[in-house]
């Protein structure tokens, strides 16, 4: 059985996205592991308004998580043309 | 008229009006079935982003999830941070190959594609069962906030409390009427606009209600950071804070206290003459006049808090005080993880929850049925690829914001925790009324009402489209275009009014059902379907073995949590969401299963995977 062009291609993008995630579920998870479980009894640690584990460990990681969605939408999802049964028919 | 009343009536006008305006545009198409339930597949840029991300976005993006942050603080930024993943998962993994794959085979629900597939009955019926047995207790849930938003922007109408009182007189004991006064107006505007309109109606409004939920916390952010003084200093105030404690208020008659009857007002707060604070949270209670009798209340007691509108009362006596599982006077506790939690000795959020939800968020999306059936209905892989993009600003922009909005919201109006389901809409009206434009307050008000229309119109379009499409069809596969027209909107109708008189009575753990519904339709759904488009191996048998694996594991998860708990809450094994568990064993079942079983099906499998 020869794959189509669509289900290779689709399968390449697939392997991006899931790349993608683990990049982000690392950063995000392991960050936050180490500096948002820790007290803050006395002077909070804090970074343009917010705790600092939430800038570094959250607000970044989105930031950059949203210019991955950007970059993969514009330069790594290929543009493929779709038909349906009707049309093949004719 | 209440003015928050008017801008919220008007916004649900142009809902009416936008639906009305698809119904006629379905109407004039050859195909009802595949306008009505798909839209005719041409959903361009703005509608195919909105009503995607609006659907994902339900009530408890705008009820639940406020009251979790308002509960924990800052940790919900942890919680909610696998949606910085969500628009490139739920919409990338499967959007392309889902919508090819249902054009070429020109499937219109997700039971079809499977069944065409496999091409085998069994597969989609399995499906649609899942799907329709799930699907109803979402919708259950959906309806019920729908509700408890009306009752907050109408409670003080004159016309409101008439009618309430007059549907006393039909209600059976035990049944709130004013809940079931605004169950009935909630289920006629939504129930009516999706017969009328279908997936069009839906469509056009999800855009409206998304804009909607969009300024509403664009507003909402401007005038909570501009009346908390900045966000650093409501942190700074947040950390200062400690978790309030239970207690039981015992307020009695006194030789100072006035003659006249006491009343004893929910939503109150007191300070007894050791300078203790507390708040009454849900009940009002009245020492009659000429009586000398005591009152018990449940309390919630405050310390370091300084509330406005204090009512000083020296007749109170507070008992039995019980703090916080995690966080008991532990200060800066709002701050850092894993949050204060009143049960759990853990906190709110351990790191293992947090991988969980990291997990759940984005490939949870990915596999509910009403994201998957959008994914079938743009128009091509420009508006795929520009919308990913929209979705992901969308999304950045709501949920991070709400997290500030809410810790923020937490400094200007503490005492909410007993309440904290209301959270949101009161913090609106508060806000509308301190900037001085109460109107405000409706349209703050329209953004989690549109976000729960928006959940709601999908899932029952889902449901009569599974009815229709994957059992009617099949029964009778040459059906007029006529009668499908007519048992399209008799279906719909029917599935509406039966979720109606399910949620007469709602059960008490609203939230509780979300989680079970969305956890169950995507762990069942999810690998099945992935699969369906990505592994030519997969036979119908691991197909099947899959779904009802997962549906398995699924119940018997929520089974041993309500037995070990007492509550509808699933059991956490090893700390991690159900729908994990669901989708490793739907995996191994499908993978064994069809590994197993001979590859009969290879023919048939063409049109997915060969040109």
């Amino acid at each position: 059985m020869t794959q189509s062009k669509h289900f290779k291609q689709a399968k390449r993008e697939l392997f991006i996205f899931l790349t993608g995630w683990l990049f982000f579920a690392a950063w995000v998870l392991i960050y936050s592991y180490y500096n948002a479980y820790k007290d803050q009894n006395e002077e909070p640690s804090i970074t343009l308004g917010m705790p600092s584990w939430v800038f570094w460990g959250i607000a970044i990681p989105w930031i950059c998580a949203t210019a991955f969605t950007v970059y993969i939408s514009l330069f790594v999802i290929r543009d493929q043309e779709f038909s349906n049964e009707e049309e093949q028919k004719k | 008229m209440n003015p928050a009343l008017v801008s919220f009536g008007l916004y649900v006008l142009a809902v009416f009006a936008l639906a009305w305006i698809a119904g006629k545009s379905s109407s004039k198409s050859k195909s009802f079935v595949n306008e009505y339930f798909l839209g005719g597949r041409s959903l361009g840029l703005w509608a195919f982003a909105l009503t995607f991300a609006t659907t994902n976005a339900s009530g408890g993006s705008f009820i639940g999830f406020p009251a979790k942050i308002y509960t924990h603080g800052w940790v919900l930024a942890l919680w909610i941070a696998g949606y910085m993943t969500v628009p490139f998962i739920a919409i990338g993994v499967l959007g392309k190959r889902l919508n090819y794959v249902a054009r070429k085979v020109n499937a219109i629900t997700l039971p079809e594609v499977l069944g065409k597939r496999f091409k085998s009955e069994s597969v989609t019926l399995v499906a649609t069962s899942i799907i329709v047995l799930f699907m109803f207790f979402y919708l259950m849930a959906q309806f019920k906030a729908g509700g408890m938003i009306l009752s907050t922007l109408l409670s003080e109408e004159p016309l409101f409390i008439n009618g309430t009182e007059f549907i006393s007189q039909f209600t059976p004991d035990g049944m709130d009427p004013e809940y079931l006064l605004t169950l009935i107006i909630f289920s006629l505007a939504v129930i009516g606009y999706v017969v009328y309109g279908g997936f069009k109606a839906v469509v056009w409004t999800d855009i409206m209600q998304g804009i909607i939920m969009f300024l509403g916390v664009a507003i909402m952010l401007i005038l909570v950071l501009s009346q908390v003084g900045g966000l650093e200093r409501a942190t700074r105030e947040l950390h200062k804070m400690v978790p309030p404690k239970t207690c039981e208020a015992i307020f009695e008659r006194t030789p100072e206290s006035p003659v006249g009857k006491i009343l004893i007002k929910k939503g109150t707060w007191y300070k007894t003459n050791n300078d203790t604070v507390f708040i009454v949270p849900s009940e009002s209670t009245i020492i009659k006049e000429g009586t000398n009798e005591s009152s018990n209340v449940n309390a919630y007691l405050y310390e370091n808090s300084k509330p406005k509108n204090l009512s000083e009362i020296s007749s109170a006596q507070i008992k039995s005080q019980k703090g916080y599982a995690y966080g008991e006077n532990k200060k800066g506790v709002y701050l850092t993880a894993p949050g204060p939690d009143l049960k759990k000795g853990t906190g709110f959020l351990a790191i293992v929850t947090a991988l969980s939800f990291f997990i759940f968020w984005p490939f949870g999306g990915t596999g509910q049925p009403a994201n998957m059936v959008r994914l079938m209905a743009f128009k091509n892989t420009q508006t795929l690829r520009r919308s990913i993009i929209t979705v992901a600003f969308f999304y950045s922009f709501i949920y991070f914001c709400l997290v500030v909005i809410f810790c923020c919201g937490k400094v200007l109006m503490p005492g909410m925790e007993a309440n904290a389901d209301r959270v949101m809409p009161e913090l609106a009206a508060l806000l509308s009324k301190n900037a001085g434009m109460p109107w405000l307050a409706g349209l703050l008000v329209a953004a989690p009402f549109a976000a729960i229309m928006s959940s709601v119109d999908s899932f029952i379009l889902i449901l009569s489209s599974s009815l229709v499409r994957d059992v009617y069809q099949r029964i009778n596969p040459n059906a007029s275009e006529r009668k499908l027209k007519s048992l399209s909107y008799m279906i719909t109708l029917g599935v509406g009014i039966l979720a109606v008189f399910a949620m007469m009575n709602p059960p008490q753990y609203l939230q509780d059902l979300i989680i079970f519904a969305s956890g169950g339709l995507a762990g069942c759904l999810l690998m099945p379907m992935a699969l369906c488009l990505y592994w030519p191996r997969m036979t119908p048998k691991g197909a099947i073995a899959g779904m009802l694996g997962a549906l398995i594991i699924h119940l018997g998860l929520t089974i041993i949590g309500f037995k070990m708990t007492g509550n509808f809450e699933p059991y956490d094994l090893l700390d991690l969401n159900p729908f994990i568990w669901d989708v490793i064993g739907s995996a191994i079942l499908i993978v064994s299963v069809s590994l197993l079983g001979k590859n009969s099906h290879q023919g048939h499998t063409d049109p997915f995977f060969v040109d």
